[in-house]
């Protein structure tokens, strides 16, 4: 922050002083070696400024055409761009059809041959550990990472545009059957079993026992999993408590007071969390609010002791993963334990 | 000599509760002792609105009327210390105050006050020179090393101004000017007689 005069407040950079020519809050992707002092790409696509000011284009990730269209820019470029146009990735083999290879330092040369051993021209700026390549395209203004367009169609996804589907727990069980999640399938080395779980809730007729949606969510005062902004003193003073944000009416038809002690039960295994209740118009009739930042209390029961000595944080509390439940990301395969149904009762 | 104040804009105040955590940190203000908190009304309602509230610093401030061992004082800045030798932990201070600012630890298990702890705008106290001793009892020094209270300062969106009251009621006309509506500078009619005219 020693700098921080320095930066100027619209454009983000620093007139003079150390930091004079960078963007404020670096890192941002700075290209080439530390030698070139790029100044930071800190909007990444800004085609107004020349690429060694902080310019940039469109990352040409996806290839270079799909079904006989181009996928590269059309009518863009960055500024004082020698090539006025889409381009692809920059590999060595495309220094040479454009005669800028040239322009490579001998010892960047070889370490480019010497990385690409029979087939150097395959050797792409990602992978050239001398930075010849992306140097050298810095110096003709434009960007080693290529130059396309963003695309509306993600052809690898499972729904290349995206559709709504209903959530495996649903309050609309109507709605499955015709909005229904992703086929079970095998992902990465697992099963996700979604739509088997979709249909078995359906079946039981869940959302009859569990008819409040269920979101959990972020508090100023904590971060992840709490474990260490629940050990700061100052912090853990602001929220003492693990809770469920209620609206006043599903409050009231369960008899539930503000402040009071209530049991927070989720849809699989008889899972339970006893919480304090927040009742408030924050959350709409329907939907309740966990934050996710609390651990140490397992349906009920305190763990302190369970804690290695002096590891304890100041303020302990249920864990929101307790009721939430099953649910994979198809491409990524990550845990979707954000949102569930449950149900409240005073404790 | 200015004349400083606190400003808090309640159309800006996000209820972050950064000044809280920072006056707490700056004095190591004891847990359950609150020289600035965040006070939040119509929550979860259209019209829902946060204000940062602590000692206003009042002219003529109600809490030096009622002390029966006259402990506090007002700075040639306009802000008022109370001395932490003569308070007796009475309380009076606190029916007094419209903004319930002073806080008392408790010192014993029947429930009696200890000597009464408020914001110093950072200023430390009345009695001692700015040192260690100083530290212990009020808190940092921050104005005698030129700096401003450490809540305005780290506030994440220049809701809460302290200085010089004609500067920061400047400031705030100008965002009232610009951005066309302001709930006004809340508190300033109690504490220091006159408002923001917009």
């Amino acid at each position: 922050m020693a700098n921080q005069g320095a930066f100027d407040i619209v454009t983000l950079r620093a007139a003079d002083g150390p930091a004079k020519g960078d963007y404020y809050g670096l890192p941002w992707p700075c290209w080439g070696t530390p030698e070139i002092k790029h100044p930071g790409t800190h909007t990444l696509y800004n085609t107004n400024l020349h690429v060694k000011d902080g310019g940039g284009t469109f990352r040409a990730r996806f290839g270079v055409d799909r079904e006989g269209e181009s996928l590269l820019a059309y009518n863009s470029w960055s500024k004082g761009s020698e090539i006025t146009s889409g381009y692809p990735e920059f590999t060595y083999g495309v220094l040479k059809q454009l005669g800028w290879d040239k322009d490579l330092t001998g010892k960047e040369r070889a370490t480019i041959e010497k990385i690409g051993g029979a087939a150097p021209d395959g050797v792409g700026w990602a992978v050239d550990l001398s930075g010849g390549i992306i140097r050298v395209c810095l110096e003709h203004g434009v960007m080693a990472y290529g130059n396309a367009k963003a695309r509306a169609i993600a052809w690898n996804l499972p729904d290349p545009v995206p559709v709504h589907r209903e959530p495996i727990y649903t309050i609309r069980p109507d709605l499955v059957a015709k909005y229904p999640t992703l086929p079970d399938a095998r992902q990465f080395r697992m099963l996700n079993a979604g739509l088997t779980h979709q249909k078995s809730a359906v079946d039981r007729g869940l959302a009859k026992d569990f008819p409040i949606v269920l979101t959990s969510g972020r508090l100023v005062e904590y971060e992840g999993g709490g474990e260490e902004t629940r050990s700061n003193r100052w912090l853990a003073e602001l929220q003492q408590d693990m809770f469920v944000e209620i609206n006043p009416a599903d409050a009231a038809a369960r008899g539930v007071q503000d402040g009071g002690w209530v049991w927070v039960l989720g849809p699989e295994d008889g899972s339970k969390a006893r919480v304090k209740a927040l009742v408030t118009e924050r959350v709409g009739k329907g939907v309740a609010f966990m934050p996710f930042h609390f651990a140490g209390y397992f349906q009920g029961v305190d763990q302190r002791g369970n804690y290695p000595k002096g590891a304890d944080p100041i303020v302990l509390g249920e864990s929101v993963n307790t009721v939430t439940t099953y649910g994979y990301d198809p491409v990524t395969n990550m845990h979707e334990g954000k949102v569930t149904l449950c149900q409240i009762r005073a404790a | 000599m200015a004349r400083v104040k606190f400003l808090c804009d309640a159309d800006r105040c996000i209820e972050c509760n950064a000044c809280v955590t920072a006056c707490k940190n700056e004095h190591e203000v004891p847990w359950g002792i609150n020289r600035r908190r965040v006070v939040t009304i119509n929550d979860g309602k259209p019209g829902e609105r946060s204000v940062s509230m602590a000692c206003m610093h009042c002219t003529d401030a109600p809490c030096a009327a009622v002390c029966p061992v006259n402990c506090f004082q007002t700075t040639a800045d306009g802000i008022v210390l109370h001395s932490k030798e003569l308070c007796i932990g009475c309380g009076y201070c606190f029916y007094a105050c419209p903004f319930g600012a002073p806080q008392y630890p408790k010192v014993t298990n029947f429930g009696s006050r200890g000597k009464m702890d408020k914001c110093t705008y950072c200023a430390g106290g009345p009695d001692d020179k700015p040192g260690k001793a100083e530290y212990e009892r009020y808190g940092a020094n921050r104005l005698a090393e030129g700096k401003l209270p450490i809540c305005a300062e780290m506030c994440s969106t220049k809701a809460l101004l302290a200085g010089d009251g004609e500067i920061i009621a400047q400031i705030y006309k100008e965002r009232v000017l610009k951005r066309g509506y302001g709930s006004g500078a809340w508190g300033w009619q109690t504490a220091y007689r006159e408002t923001v005219a917009l």
